[in-house]
């Protein structure tokens, strides 16, 4: 075997592993490395994630696939590598063409060396376009970094990558000296090729990345090194659950676990494979001594072909092309896709921390030997392969193993990592004849030599010779001949000489700039990159029935657009006619014959790049590959893999040019949106429109499955409302062709409305909504209907079950009109609050205690007690009529407290409502007769306005309203009063006042809601420091009270509860007194018992006053017996019918029309008719009717002895009452049914 | 563009206004006068505001009798009763009705009483939806809730043998109730000054409008 890895030449190194040496500064040389996993196999890795992502990868992994099923594998490769040098890099384009970005792609297509002769580095390095179709297998599922490949390939994100892009200064005259293919350096696993080799280790060239590495290395990676690179790490710290999972099973677990088609990385067999145990055993038997002479000049890739030669009787075909494959494990899944069992060496991965390199070596290469499947493959051994294996005994191949000397255990140079850090001066020789100019880089190699070792051309037959597939001379052709010329030219076959010798098929030809307006955007950065020196990519033109699935994708794909190619491609064109073999000529003669200018060159392919892909698509389709293509896409069907719904959801009668959504701030769109986008033209190459371009298969190649699915799919979407349109452009905006996959949910239009038919899952909050809705409408018993005694549905009578939901529905409304709860609740509520005004509760219900505390209540009652008559009292009304019931109480006492005193309230309200309900109550008030008595109004001499009172029309504006109050009195040449200077009802107030807390000692305000009481407080009292007491209902106490509790509130009071504690103190603190008389009035002493500044203080005495002498003046008028119609005197009082007469303080007067003994004067004619409530002594002399003037001696003064009056507090107690015992029963209604809520959510709990 | 000048001649005029208002309210300040006069300005038009706001009430139900839209009988309804009030109300201040307050009658009669009788049918649903609370779900905030009422209300009964919840209620409402509504109101205090800030520097959304 002719491992890579091992050789010390530099320029045979893989071009991963040159961008490790640029990557790695510092990096100590490389010791014995551990098998395959090494970041020699990274760019494997991250190929074969992608290749996996499309099912490339069979289950069995790549490496024991490629020992295993050699010959179809081989076939497979050859054709396609053979095509490799026929067909220009449509692989690489492809792939470019794809994502728009592959940066990691890029570098290592850069780091490569020329093209022409590394036709298998398309297969590695450069994936073919057809790899990243979404196919899926076993092994993404398994493999982490499957995963995280495929997206990095999409979208290009593989920083670790850009590193190795070969910017750096190189050599540029060894641009032809890196012969050595980068898909053979980048062969996952090594070993098997050269068995005998036991030096050929790999991983000497691996050197064992270093923290910094690590770091530089993706998660996966880094997770592939700590697992496989070194032993001492352990695996499954960082590692993926898979791969932990793997590397913590037992031999037997691994093999019971894993199965022949599971995902396993090729590079991860490849580190498994020296860990066989019978690798030991089987070495010295199977593995020749590879210490040849020659083998120390041989090139690793060399040493195959020696090998073969120099075991012509044991020479077994399968086991010497195992290599081949081996090294092309990283190919697609063509090359996977009869997949085998896991090879043993994973099986022992455990033991691979305890193997030295040796062992290692040892190992790997006795397992690569397992011969038990490569018989089982020989069937599909092409025809011109056979023509090779059955001269070859002997072997076509130069195998000669003699690469590595063994007694050069540090191969691998200092400079070999971290060299990009390094100097380069550091670096060989052949390091610094690098060219990495592009031009050197894209020049056609030119081998200069013969391989080192000499092949025997003679065990090499001639047609051997003459059809060695050109995949096979690629195998050769890469031999580096700098590093390693050992094999003599003369030993070297015709065939491969001719190829050795031959000159660049293409002259080093750059990439021509395609005009700017011409290239796309994606081309645009990747010229903005340092020009690419990688090989291109190479097409091939594989049989039909051996085509690769992403060879398939090229084929079904619209050409894509052709990337500039920045290197030659070695093609059968550069063959001489006779020398391309005839199975090439056959399947591509037009390509194999034609001139190279006209097939071949870059500028062909830039400027006729869809020509180029049709040719390609021509040849496949001949050759049977669209059939080959549906095989596999059906074995990919029955494998349980997923299909991308997109693929049969665009339409593709729809042009993608009109499909293209111009999406606003495309610029701030990720790079991996930006990706995805859809680019404009068919040949774009984004993921979108590769993916549309799958509608372009022919409907009968899919499978019935795919057919099945696309029919539905077609149903379900036509089946869509048009309203579903409009979230599905939206959706696709951000997502072109996510919106089509996302109307699975088939709705469908009812009469009635639409109705969601399918695709609904319900959630158990959602199933037990609609198991409620269902009880409650009665339809669990219409669905048990429906079934009939087999269990079978029975067929439903839309109109007749239409019916009967009508009519549960209407069960279930009765229902809720019924609700007995509700019933009960109201009536135990009602009953409680008007029990007590039929039943004396005092027993069940004590009275509030008639105290006003300070700390609770403030001192409204002093502030109030301490005015002075005339004195104003500014009062909001900030209540309507829906809380009268609660604060009414409270305005009335707080009025009268303040009427008591002889003070004038005026009353202000923002809220329209109250305005008017201010003046309600203050009608009762002001002919309250109780109040007018202690204030010495008559019963006949109500409070006027604004006499006695003021009600200020409404205030609009609100809190500017309020506001306005203090504006118009702080400033003392206000224009105007404001709102002060009319009252209510229109008439002049007569307020005269400058400053408003000059003319106001005193501000109260009684409002409905905490926010009233706040904007007075914000806006009266901190604007003119008036002290503002507050009246508000029990609900707004809470927000008011920090108010008070602040001191920007006097007092406070509230709910009705507070009331009856204040008019009870206030009534306590009132003597008793008697009505006057309506012909009286005057101004009594203050009724209040205590001093002014005691506030309300209890009447000490509370013996009923004797009846105050009024000096009573009589009307001067007759007063006839025979009152005048419009005259109502008075109840309360009777005017003494004497003259001169002095009523006893005792007598009681006789409220009794015929007790008036008033005598009239018999004279005179009355001039002025009394009113109804006369205000006036009538000085009018009535005159009757019968013209008979009635003459009465008028008394100028009497003793007026009034009626002892009560205060009207109808109910007030009852109220009291029934407020206690409502708020009783409400509690009790409410503990009771939280009670019963909380035990039967208990019981509902433990039924569930 | 002229909509751009208007704009910003408008949120000008309101800075403006705004900033010398405000200065008017400081004590002692010489824009007192100003500062006055422009809030009587803002109450007139509040005025004015609501006396569209009934005309339009009126029309708008008017309208609807007119065309016969669905519920045009409770238009009508509507526009004539407020139609007699406000006619009542004139003929009422002209002096014509000595003695006799029909609007007054009318207000109690029939606002007052109406509105005091929808209020105390709150009590009701209160008092059956707090009794279901808990009815579908019990949880702790519910259970918290339902707690607190029953505390707050057996402890503003005067009832001697549930006199031990009087210290309880009174603490209920005295410091936590009051911590709320203290935090409530500070937050209305921040929120109305980042208002009047938001206006005064013509960031209110209203200049936009």
């Amino acid at each position: 075997m002719t491992d890579d890895r091992q050789t010390p030449q530099g320029d045979q190194l893989p071009d991963w592993l040159k961008g490790r040496i640029h990557e790695q500064p510092g990096e100590t040389p490389a010791r014995p490395e551990p098998p395959g996993p090494s970041p020699a196999d990274l760019p494997d890795q991250d190929e074969l994630d992608f290749l996996r992502d499309v099912g490339g990868v069979p289950p069995g992994g790549v490496r024991e696939e490629s020992s295993s099923r050699l010959p179809g594998a081989a076939v497979d490769d050859a054709d396609l590598w053979a095509r490799d040098d026929t067909v220009e890099e449509p692989e690489a384009i492809t792939l470019r063409g794809m994502t728009g970005e592959l940066p990691w792609l890029d570098d290592v297509v850069h780091d490569k060396a020329p093209a022409a002769q590394e036709p298998a580095d398309d297969d590695i390095g450069g994936i073919p376009a057809g790899l990243f179709e979404d196919e899926p297998s076993g092994f993404e599922d398994a493999a982490l970094p499957a995963d995280s490949g495929r997206l990095r390939g999409l979208t290009g994100a593989l920083p670790w990558l850009d590193d190795q892009s070969p910017g750096e200064e190189q050599p540029p005259e060894d641009a032809g000296e890196m012969p050595e293919p980068d898909w053979l350096d980048q062969a996952p696993t090594p070993p098997s090729f050269d068995e005998d080799d036991e030096e050929l280790a790999v991983p000497e060239l691996e050197p064992e990345p270093s923290a910094e590495e690590a770091e530089d290395l993706p998660d996966w990676l880094d997770q592939a090194d700590e697992a496989f690179e070194e032993p001492e790490a352990q695996p499954g710290e960082e590692l993926p659950d898979w791969l932990d999972s793997m590397g913590a099973l037992d031999d037997e677990d691994i093999e019971a676990a894993l199965e022949p088609g599971e995902a396993v990385p090729d590079w991860l067999a490849a580190s498994d494979e020296p860990e066989s145990e019978e690798a030991p055993d089987e070495q010295p038997d199977e593995e020749p001594v590879a210490s040849e002479a020659a083998a120390e000049s041989v090139p690793d890739w060399l040493s195959e072909a020696d090998e073969l030669e120099e075991e012509p009787a044991d020479f077994d075909f399968e086991e010497e092309e195992e290599p081949v494959l081996e090294e092309a494990a990283a190919a697609p899944d063509w090359l996977d896709a009869e997949a085998v069992d896991l090879p043993d060496e994973i099986l022992h991965e455990d033991e691979e921390e305890e193997l030295t390199y040796d062992e290692w070596q040892e190992q790997q290469e006795e397992a690569v030997r397992e011969p038990s499947e490569e018989e089982l493959l020989a069937d599909e051994v092409p025809d011109w392969f056979d023509a090779i294996e059955e001269p070859g005994e002997a072997g076509p191949v130069p195998a000669e193993a003699a690469p590595v000397d063994e007694g050069e255990p540090e191969f691998v140079p200092d400079w070999f990592l971290g060299l990009e850090e390094q100097d380069t001066s550091e670096a060989p020789d052949w390091f610094s004849k690098i060219e990495f100019s592009a031009d050197a880089m894209t020049a056609q190699p030119v081998i200069p030599e013969a391989p080192a070792e000499p092949v025997q051309p003679a065990e090499v037959p001639a047609a051997a010779e003459q059809e060695a597939p050109d995949w096979l001379t690629d195998i050769e052709e890469p031999a580096p001949a700098a590093e390693a010329p050992a094999v003599p030219a003369d030993e070297v076959p015709d065939w491969f000489a001719d190829m050795a010798g031959e000159p660049p098929a293409v002259e080093a030809p750059v990439a021509p700039a395609a005009p700017a307006e011409e290239v796309p955007d994606w081309m645009a950065e990747i010229e903005e990159t340092p020009p690419p020196t990688g090989e291109p990519p190479v097409v091939p033109a594989a049989p039909a029935e051996e085509v690769p699935d992403w060879m398939a994708e090229i084929e079904e794909a619209p050409p894509p657009v052709v990337e500039p190619t920045t290197e030659p491609i070695a093609t059968g064109a550069d063959l001489e006619p006779g020398e391309a073999p005839d199975w090439l000529d056959d399947l591509a003669p037009d390509l194999a014959g034609a001139p190279p200018e006209e097939v071949l060159k870059p500028d062909d392919i830039l400027e006729g790049g869809e020509d180029f892909m049709s040719v390609i698509d021509v040849e496949l389709a001949e050759d049977g590959l669209l059939a080959r293509r549906a095989q596999e896409a059906e074995l990919l069907a029955a494998a349980g893999a997923d299909f991308d719904l997109d693929e049969l959801l665009v339409d593709s009668d729809v042009p993608l040019e009109e499909e293209e959504v111009e999406i606003e701030g495309a610029e701030e769109i990720p790079d991996w949106l930006a990706a995805a986008r859809p680019v404009e033209g068919e040949e774009g190459v984004s993921a979108v429109n590769i993916a549309r371009r799958r509608d372009e298969i022919p409907l009968d190649e899919l499978t019935d499955r795919l057919q099945t699915l696309r029919e539905r799919t077609r149903e379900a979407r036509d089946a869509e409302p048009k309203e579903m349109a409009v979230e599905r452009s939206s959706a696709a905006e951000v997502l072109p062709g996510a919106g089509d996959s996302l109307s699975a949910i088939a709705l469908f239009e009812e009469p009635g409305g639409r109705q969601v038919m399918l695709d609904v899952t319900l959630d158990k909050a959602q199933e037990s909504r609609v198991s409620t809705l269902a009880s409650l409408l009665g339809l669990d018993a219409l669905s048990e209907a429906a079934v009939d005694e087999d269990g079978q549905p029975i067929p439903v009578d839309e109109a007749r079950e239409a019916a009967r939901i009508r009519e549960a529905a209407q069960r279930a409304r009765a229902r809720s009109r019924r609700k007995p709860g509700r019933i009960l609740v109201s009536l135990l509520l009602a009953l409680a609050v008007v029990l007590p005004f039929f039943v004396d509760l005092s027993l069940l219900v004590d009275l509030p205690e008639a105290v006003l505390r300070p700390e609770v209540h403030g001192t409204i009652d002093v502030e109030i007690q301490n005015l002075s008559p005339g004195d104003m009292v500014l009062v909001g009304f900030e209540y309507g009529p829906t809380v009268a019931g609660e604060l009414d109480p409270l305005a009335e006492v707080l009025l009268t407290h303040i009427l008591l005193r002889g003070a004038k309230p005026v009353v202000v309200s923002t809220n329209p409502a109250g305005v008017l309900h201010a003046r309600e109550v203050l009608a009762r008030l002001a002919e309250d007769e109780f109040l007018l008595a202690h204030i010495g109004h008559p019963a006949n001499a109500p409070l006027t306005m604004p006499e006695d009172y003021v009600i200020l029309p409404y205030l609009p504006g609100g809190v500017v309203g309020l506001r306005s109050l203090t504006a118009t009195s702080v400033d003392v040449n206000a224009l105007d009063r404001g709102i002060f200077a009319v009252d209510l009802e229109g008439n002049p107030t007569g307020l005269d006042f400058r400053l408003l807390q000059m003319a106001f000692p005193l501000a109260l305000t009684i409002a409905e809601t905490g926010e009233d009481v706040r904007l007075w407080v914000e806006q009266v009292h901190e604007a003119v420091d008036i002290p503002i007491g507050a009246a508000v209902t029990g609900a707004a106490e809470p927000i008011a009270r920090p108010y008070f509790d602040s001191g920007q509130l006097i007092g406070l009071l509230a709910g009705y509860r507070d009331a009856y504690i204040y008019d009870t103190v206030l009534l306590a603190a009132l003597p008793p007194v008697r009505s006057l008389p309506e012909d009286g009035r005057v101004r009594p002493r203050n009724p209040f018992a205590g001093g002014d500044s005691a506030g309300l203080v209890p009447s000490e005495d509370g013996d009923v006053p004797a009846a105050t002498p009024v000096p009573v003046q009589l009307a001067q008028g007759l007063m006839t017996n025979t009152p005048m119609p419009s005259l109502t005197p008075s109840p309360t009082w009777t005017p003494s019918p004497m003259p001169s007469a002095t009523e006893s303080p005792t007598e009681t007067p006789v409220p009794s029309d015929q007790d008036l003994t008033a005598t009239a004067l018999a004279s005179g004619t009355p001039s002025v008719a009394p009113s109804a409530t006369p205000r006036e002594f009538i000085t009018a002399t009535p005159v009757p009717e019968d013209g008979e003037v009635i003459e009465a001696t008028p008394t100028p003064t009497r003793v007026f002895n009034g009626e002892l009056l009560e205060p009207d507090r109808t109910y007030r107690d009852e109220r009291w009452y029934s407020t206690m015992l409502g708020a009783l029963v409400a509690t009790a209604l409410i503990g009771l049914g939280g009670i019963v809520n909380i035990v039967q959510w208990i019981r509902r709990r433990q039924d569930q | 563009m002229i909509r751009r000048i208007f704009a910003t001649l408008s949120s000008a005029l309101v800075i403006g206004l705004g900033l010398i208002t405000l200065w008017g309210l400081f004590p002692g300040s010489p824009a007192a006068v100003v500062s006055a006069a422009l809030i009587q300005l803002v109450v007139i038009v509040g005025a004015v505001a609501v006396l569209i706001g009934v005309i339009n009430l009126l029309w708008v139900h008017l309208r609807r009798v007119l065309k016969g839209d669905p519920g045009w009988v409770y238009s009508l309804v509507l526009f004539f009763a407020a139609l007699i009030v406000i006619v009542l109300i004139v003929v009422e201040r002209l002096g014509l009705l000595e003695d006799i307050s029909v609007s007054g009658f009318l207000f109690s009669s029939v606002q007052v009483s109406v509105e005091s009788a929808l209020s105390g049918l709150l009590v009701f649903f209160l008092v059956y939806a707090a009794a279901r609370l808990m009815r579908h779900r019990v949880n702790w905030g519910a259970l918290l809730f339902l707690v607190t009422l029953l505390i707050v209300l057996v402890g503003w009964l005067q009832i001697p043998s549930l006199g031990a919840f009087n210290g309880v209620s009174e603490w209920i409402r005295t410091v936590p109730a009051s911590a709320g509504a203290r935090g409530l109101l500070i937050g209305v205090a921040l929120g109305a000054t980042t208002a009047g800030v938001r206006v005064l520097l013509g960031q209110d959304p209203s200049y936009r409008e």
